[in-house]
């Protein structure tokens, strides 16, 4: 008995020796994620979760309500691939696919609204991808301690290729996003971000096509 | 085992001979053809530090971020990542470290390979089996930035180290085998066996340390889990990762692997390479059970070729099977006569040719 409780508790011993020796080798040995990464990665998930994002714009000193909704949508053939539907006040339903092509669904599209940039800020399927790429890539990345929509936040400013500077604003405890900046070209754009879960209600007030953006059957 | 084997190992100790003049024969003209074959397609390193390997080297330069919903890293094991930086830090640019740890590595397994099957079986069988290790259609992958290599080194240091009675080694080579590639965890089959085998014979103290090395691989994952919760505050990261990259491990798996099978080929043709794999390795574990070779490494080489089925799909099997030796005690022992022998090497040559050039299309 004594023998095997030996033997238990040498083997016990060990493999706790195991473990340790273990955490600490990783511990000295890899560096821990930067603070702008993980803040970004905290952000993309948070846009990841929420299909639906109610936008309050401001472009071109105007001030307008919106609304993107991520999922699958027909494209040119009919055929259902993913994509986002950028609802732009009483305006017009663009499509944003992910290859940035934007094709007007309904109503006419006003007159120079930088549709891009406010799918890069509005639509969390966009943004969510340029952040988790940033955090990824290692980017040129930088946070700080910030305030917007009248309560303080972290501001994480991320540039980009053809000097495109996204700034996004995020709630300190938990990373959700509040309001996201886009610069590029001498054109900027903001938006509000509130992230909704899809309820038929939202869909109908932004002349969303009802159960729509739901993926193809497996 | 016999009783005299086991104690002429342990007299041996851990000494390991220099490897054997053919073997460094065939390692060379592997890497010469696999590492020719990838220049001929580019000549810089991209073709061999791409794919995982990219991956791997986002975690050596800049540590693990979850980026929840995503593809991130934690699905990539800690080991690997830690020696690249550890060859960077030597000088050596971050492009090159991956190939040329991992084809030194390989030369360092394939002596253990060696080692291990020449305690296990006939000296001829042994060189037959190291052979086409070295030179196997998906070996291209020893010379890539993938940990292939150094699992290799690991999962046959390990039950070398146990077969001689050197416990507590064993105990921290399974351990590094977990910590490289989740293939480590079956390392627990052989050990156990080779510690059942010498329970009589062995002190309290030491009975311990071969119970340890048995449990050193889940050991090992605990450890991984800790510092994902310390660095990123989810001990579960890296399942969270696996299921991005589409991998969840599922009893019904393997029904929907053959269910959507039509499907998946359609897609990626390139899926066939590893349904074939998976159906040989089948063969070649059939001819390892009827030549002979423990039940611990069969379950060991079964459980690293039939496991990865029940995460829904056949991706990647054939790489998989790099890290089960039965498969090549397997082969060996259906080539026992010369001219078999040879036209298998000629074969595996030609096919290594071809695999490599398919790096350029697809991932290993």
């Amino acid at each position: 008995m004594r023998r095997t409780l030996t033997s238990v508790a040498v083997a016990l011993a060990g493999a706790a020796a195991v473990t340790a020796g273990g955490w600490s080798l990783q511990a000295a040995a890899l560096p821990p994620p930067a603070r702008a990464d993980r803040v970004a990665a905290d952000a993309s998930a948070w846009l990841h979760d929420y299909r639906l994002v109610i936008d309050v714009f401001h472009v071109h000193h105007h001030r307008f309500k919106g609304a993107c909704l991520r999922g699958w949508f027909p494209g040119r053939g009919g055929r259902k691939t993913q994509a986002s539907l950028l609802s732009l006040g009483a305006g017009p339903i663009v499509r944003v696919s992910s290859r940035w092509n934007a094709s007007l669904k309904t109503g006419d599209r006003k007159r120079r609204l930088p549709v891009g940039l406010l799918a890069l800020v509005g639509c969390s399927g966009k943004l969510s991808r340029v952040l988790a790429a940033a955090a990824q890539s290692g980017g040129d990345l930088g946070v700080e301690r910030s305030y917007a929509a009248n309560q303080p936040a972290i501001a994480l400013t991320a540039t980009r290729a053809h000097d495109e500077r996204l700034t996004l604003y995020v709630s300190p405890r938990t990373h959700r996003p509040i309001v996201a900046i886009v610069e590029r070209d001498g054109h900027a754009a903001t938006a509000r971000l509130y992230l909704n879960r899809v309820r038929p209600r939202t869909l109908l007030r932004f002349r969303f096509p009802p159960r729509s953006g739901r993926g193809p059957r497996r | 085992m016999s009783a005299s084997v086991t104690t002429e190992a342990a007299r041996r100790g851990l000494t390991l001979a220099p490897p054997p003049r053919w073997l460094i024969g065939w390692w060379t003209l592997g890497r010469v053809v696999a590492v020719g074959t990838a220049l001929a397609i580019k000549p810089t390193v991209w073709t061999l530090d791409r794919w995982d390997g990219h991956w791997y080297g986002m975690v050596a330069r800049g540590g693990y971020l979850l980026v929840p919903g995503r593809q991130s890293d934690p699905a990539f094991f800690p080991l690997y990542p830690i020696l690249l930086r550890a060859v960077h830090a030597l000088g050596v640019g971050w492009g090159l470290a991956g190939p040329l740890l991992s084809n030194l590595a390989l030369l360092l397994g394939l002596g253990l390979f060696y080692a291990l099957s020449r305690e296990l079986f006939s000296e001829p069988l042994a060189r037959r089996a190291t052979t086409y290790l070295a030179i196997f259609p998906l070996s291209y992958v020893f010379s890539m930035s993938y940990p292939e290599s150094v699992v290799l080194v690991l999962l046959c240091a390990a039950p070398l180290a146990a077969l001689r009675r050197r416990w507590w080694l064993a105990a921290a080579c399974a351990g590094a085998a977990a910590l490289a590639r989740p293939e480590g965890l079956f390392l627990v089959f052989p050990l156990a066996a080779i510690a059942w085998q010498q329970r009589q014979t062995l002190t309290p103290v030491r009975r311990g340390a071969a119970l340890a090395a048995v449990l050193a691989p889940a050991a090992a994952l605990v450890s991984y889990s800790v510092y994902l919760d310390s660095a990123l505050h989810d001990p579960f990261a890296w399942s969270r990762a696996e299921h991005a990259w589409g991998r969840q491990f599922r009893i019904s798996g393997a029904f929907r692997a053959f269910e959507h099978l039509p499907s998946a080929v359609s897609h990626s043709p390139w899926l066939v390479r590893d349904v074939v794999c998976f159906f040989g390795y089948l063969g070649l574990l059939y001819a390892a059970r009827r030549m002979g070779v423990p039940r611990s490494w069969l379950a060991a080489g079964a459980a690293i070729v039939i496991l990865p089925v029940f995460t829904g799909a056949f991706d990647s099997i054939g790489r998989f099977g790099l890290l089960a030796p039965p498969l090549f005690w397997g082969l060996a022992a259906l080539t026992k006569d010369a001219r078999t022998d040879r036209l298998a090497r000629a074969i595996s040559l030609v096919l290594l040719v071809l695999g490599t050039l398919s790096l350029v299309y697809v991932f290993p």
